[in-house]
């Protein structure tokens, strides 16, 4: 038994909103797809369909409370969000107003701006093809509703946390940002996901539309995420001369699936894609990246670094599409997995596909171990054997941190990152 | 540089110069596919009851398999029935000099340009050469016979060493590892059967012409290698086929054993009719081809340069199961016009210190479409594994597509696998320089793609390095802007 079997009679129960239309195309959409199965290319790796809860439901109730149990949340400057298993807390959340900047929840704001929120809502995901991009759509209430008038430059972080924290192992949350940043803005956001309690379920998509000479500093962080199954999308839209950098932090998940799409729109865009995972025990991290070049004269760059451990897995996809008329484009990918024990697997699969014939592509992808010859270094040194290694995985991994704009982010990463590889240096 | 232009001129002007038909009396099965067909094959060939029950049950097999349909590559539907399972030429002669050979055949032989005479000088190549599924030709066996070498027919082998034949035939690929593979178990016609018995080093080159002669007839060939301790050879293919057009299949199946301390070098050079500008026509060509390197120290080597056939769809694969085995492979697959290639490898890593390398280097021009995929799998058991992978494509149109899928799938740590990719087109600076010293556009693409290639080109034998210089000029004609 699977929750797609009662799915409709869900359907019936949700808030009926303005969005009606759009939700039965997605849920028509979802019970075509059904869940992946192995045989699925897109999930070869990652086997989701077992490992999602048995009923659907969807709703959690909400303790008031559960705000002050946030972790970097009070440490940190800015206008902060917060959603308890995936519903807006007005009362936790801390906004700083600034002119031509709104933030808030989707539900709430979507009826007061809703030329901008009809233009741009379920335009940069694919419900026909991605089976939780449909599922999402049907069925999420809540989110982050971020949107920059032209030629602001929003000066306080925004930061969007998202606290599970309710008791049932059953619950499998749908949440949708939508963040819409115009021409020549400046932006930098901060997600986050925490897991405070147990076993949970959630599925969670953004689209973020940047517009023209507009630029978006994008970090996704799961970093207490110890029992949670999870399916984020993230997929951006690059208008001419825009600007993107996203960066991943995964240091803990049950199971992650991570989908950072990025699809230039306009021409001379830039995008960066970094990223960072580290699997203990039995975490399965699988990170799918897609970048489609689809103009002439757009840059991408992708650096992706994992650090596997015990019995965890790490699934990489990272593929790039140039279009046809897609000249001059310049796309680079790499992929790096270290395998600290004999149980740890790593999955890559980095793919190019290329319809024009003026760019320049390139991606690299190796798994492996410490070299041991700088481990012999260190070693000779008298640096024992443990930390010597720990020193070795955290230069390794540390340059997806250090590559982190927000320099308060950078150093809280910093030390999450020693205090994951067990190092005090 | 004035020979080379000689020879490219030549090249370009013709068009497929292996296109044309030769009028010699075949004996045909019916057209279609079932369990009949099955028995007409293996009565035709004269083989005993074991290999029957063997063709039925992967029959069997295939018919409750489907087509895959996971491939980079598009083509209207196979109607399995409507294609003729077995052709032979009707007299088999057996000659001692080929004096006394058909002259039609001769022709065929001075239309492909396979020295005659000479070949008994050249290299000391001994050429089984199968026209049309059946083995018409076999020289040098003396030799090889001597150093208790078998090379012959597959359909020979299964009646004089049946128990050779029973114990590899289908170990390494077996009948249901695929739907072409099971087919191909049921229907194949003939090939090429190699046994190199231990410590013993093959002197020569061998290698087989394939050809597809016969209208509508599809070739299914079986080739089995089997390399004792110590032993070594090396084994060319080459294959061209007649023009025309309608779209014939071919579906082979190679399998490769290396013992201890064997190795077995296997090339490779395919220039079937690739369709015509259009893309009308050509040969689709799904191949199965795997070797295994079962004892220590052994080694199998693929290199291989696809310039033909409308559809390409084949992995040679090695798995290296013995310790310190070693698995490589050299490629060089170039699309013209509407061509397309799926084709790359598998390095299955299982023994320990097992080492692989792949080197593959992909060249579209025109429409076409070109494919890199690719699996390196490492097992817990492969404890030192190392990989290395170079996967490198050119564009020379802004019509034609490159893609590249490899798979990397890890599960020691001590593994070390690396992956490089780049796409690119030729360098303006590399034409410009070439084009200031005097070399036209066209001379200078060749030139530099020639270099592009080298790395493959240097793995082959000889001959068979200029035969494939020869085919990448003439695949690229037309597509140099």
């Amino acid at each position: 038994m699977s929750f797609t079997d009662n799915i409709e009679t869900i359907f019936e129960t949700i808030d009926k909103d303005n969005l009606s239309a759009v939700r039965e195309s997605a849920l028509s959409s979802f019970k075509t797809l059904g869940l992946p199965s192995a045989r699925h290319e897109e999930w070869k790796y990652t086997h989701i369909k077992t490992k999602l809860p048995e009923t659907l439901r969807l709703v959690a109730s909400q303790e008031s409370q559960v705000a002050s149990k946030l972790k970097y949340f009070n440490s940190i400057k800015g206008t902060k969000l917060v959603f308890i298993n995936g519903v807006f807390s007005a009362e936790s959340s801390v906004i700083i107003d600034q002119s031509g900047l709104t933030v808030g929840s989707l539900k709430e704001l979507s009826s007061q701006h809703e030329a901008i929120f009809t233009k741009h809502f379920n335009k940069a995901t694919d419900i026909s093809k991605e089976n939780f991009a449909a599922l999402n759509t049907a069925f999420a209430q809540d989110g982050a509703f971020i949107y920059v008038k032209k030629n602001t430059i929003v000066e306080a972080p925004v930061f969007v946390f998202h606290i599970y924290d309710h008791a049932s192992a059953d619950i499998f949350t749908q949440s949708r940002n939508l963040i819409v940043v115009e021409e020549n803005a400046d932006i930098t956001i901060v997600e986050d996901f925490q897991n405070n309690n147990g076993e949970k379920f959630y599925n969670h998509v953004s689209e973020v539309f940047i517009g023209q000479n507009a630029e978006v500093n994008y970090s996704l962080l799961q970093l207490h995420n110890q029992h949670t199954t999870s399916v984020n999308y993230v997929e951006a839209r690059l208008e001419k001369d825009a600007r993107y950098h996203i960066t991943t932090v995964t240091l803990d998940g049950k199971l992650v699936r991570n989908n950072i799409n990025a699809y230039m729109d306009g021409e001379n865009s830039l995008a960066t894609l970094n990223g960072l995972y580290i699997g203990k025990e039995a975490n399965h991290i699988d990170n799918h990246i897609l970048v489609d070049h689809r103009v002439p004269n757009c840059n991408s760059h992708q650096v992706y670094k994992g650090v596997l451990d015990d019995q965890s897995t790490g699934v990489f996809n990272g593929k790039i599409f140039v279009q046809k008329d897609a000249q001059k484009t310049n796309a680079y990918q790499s992929s790096k997995a270290v395998l600290l024990s004999d149980e740890a697997s790593m999955n890559s699969k980095p793919q190019l596909e290329i319809f024009a014939d003026d760019v320049k592509c390139s991606h690299g992808a190796a798994i492996g171990q410490m070299s041991k010859n700088e481990l012999f270094y260190l070693l000779a040194r008298g640096i024992d054997k443990e930390t010597a290694r720990g020193i070795l995985t955290y230069a390794f991994a540390n340059e997806i941190i250090a590559a982190v704009k927000l320099p308060e982010l950078r150093t809280y990463l910093d030390d999450k990152l020693k205090e994951k590889l067990n190092i005090t240096i | 540089m004035s020979e080379q232009d000689t020879i490219l001129g030549e090249h370009i002007s013709s068009d497929y110069k292996y296109g044309f038909i030769t009028d010699i009396e075949q004996e045909k099965a019916p057209i279609g596919l079932n369990e009949d067909t099955v028995r007409y094959i293996s009565c035709r060939k004269n083989e005993p009851e074991w290999m029957l029950e063997w063709r039925l049950t992967a029959f069997r097999q295939w018919l409750k398999m489907k087509q895959p349909e996971w491939q980079n590559v598009h083509f209207p539907n196979i109607d399995f029935q409507s294609i003729i399972y077995y052709a032979a030429t009707k007299k088999k002669p057996q000659y001692a000099s080929l004096d006394e050979v058909d002259p039609e055949l001769l022709a065929v032989y001075d239309k492909l340009g396979l020295p005659k005479e000479e070949q008994k000088l050249l290299a000391g190549v001994a050429v089984d050469f199968v026209m049309d599924s059946e083995s018409v030709i076999t020289t040098f066996k003396e030799t090889l016979k001597e150093k208790g070498i078998i090379f012959c027919a597959i359909s020979e082998a299964i009646r004089e060493y049946p128990d050779l034949v029973k114990q590899y035939l289908g170990s390494v690929v077996p009948p249901r590892d695929n739907y072409y593979s099971a087919l191909n178990s049921a229907v194949f016609s003939d090939g090429s059967f190699v046994f190199i018995p231990k410590g013993v080093r093959c002197p020569m080159e061998l290698s087989t012409y394939f050809r597809i002669n016969a209208q509508n007839t599809g070739q299914f060939e079986r080739t089995l290698i089997i390399c004792e301790d110590n032993a070594y050879v090396s084994y060319l293919e080459g294959c061209t086929a007649p023009m025309r057009d309608e779209n014939q299949l071919h579906a082979a199946v190679v399998e490769l054993v290396a013992m201890d301390n064997a190795e077995i070098k296997y090339s490779t050079v395919q220039n079937w009719y690739p369709g015509d500008k259009e893309g009308k026509g050509g040969i689709y060509n799904f191949v199965t081809k795997r070797g295994i390197c079962k004892g220590i120290n052994s080694k199998i080597s693929w290199t291989q340069v696809e310039t033909g056939s409308a559809i390409t769809w084949k992995y040679p694969s090695c798995i290296l199961k013995g310790e310190n085995s070693i698995g490589e492979f050299y490629s060089v697959a170039v699309t013209n016009n509407y061509q397309q290639a799926d084709t790359g490898t598998k390095m299955i890593h299982i023994g320990k210190n097992t080492r692989s390398r792949i080197v593959s280097k992909g060249i579209s021009g025109g429409h076409s479409q070109n494919s890199y995929r690719g699996l390196v799998q490492v097992h817990k058991t492969a404890e030192n594994a190392y990989n290395f992978s170079q996967c490198d494509s050119l564009l020379l149109g802004d019509k034609c597509g490159a893609h590249t899928f490899p798979y990397l799938e890890i599960k020691n740590k001590s593994a070390q696998v690396e992956h490089e990719a780049t796409t690119s087109k030729i360098g303006e600076d590399l034409l410009f320089y070439c084009n200031q010293r005097g070399l036209s556009n066209e001379e200078a693409v060749d030139m530099i793609v020639n270099g592009y290639c080298k790395e493959v080109f240097k793995q082959l034998p000889m001959e068979f390095a200029v035969e494939a210089q020869k085919l990448l000029s003439i695949s690229l004609e037309g597509s140099v802007g």
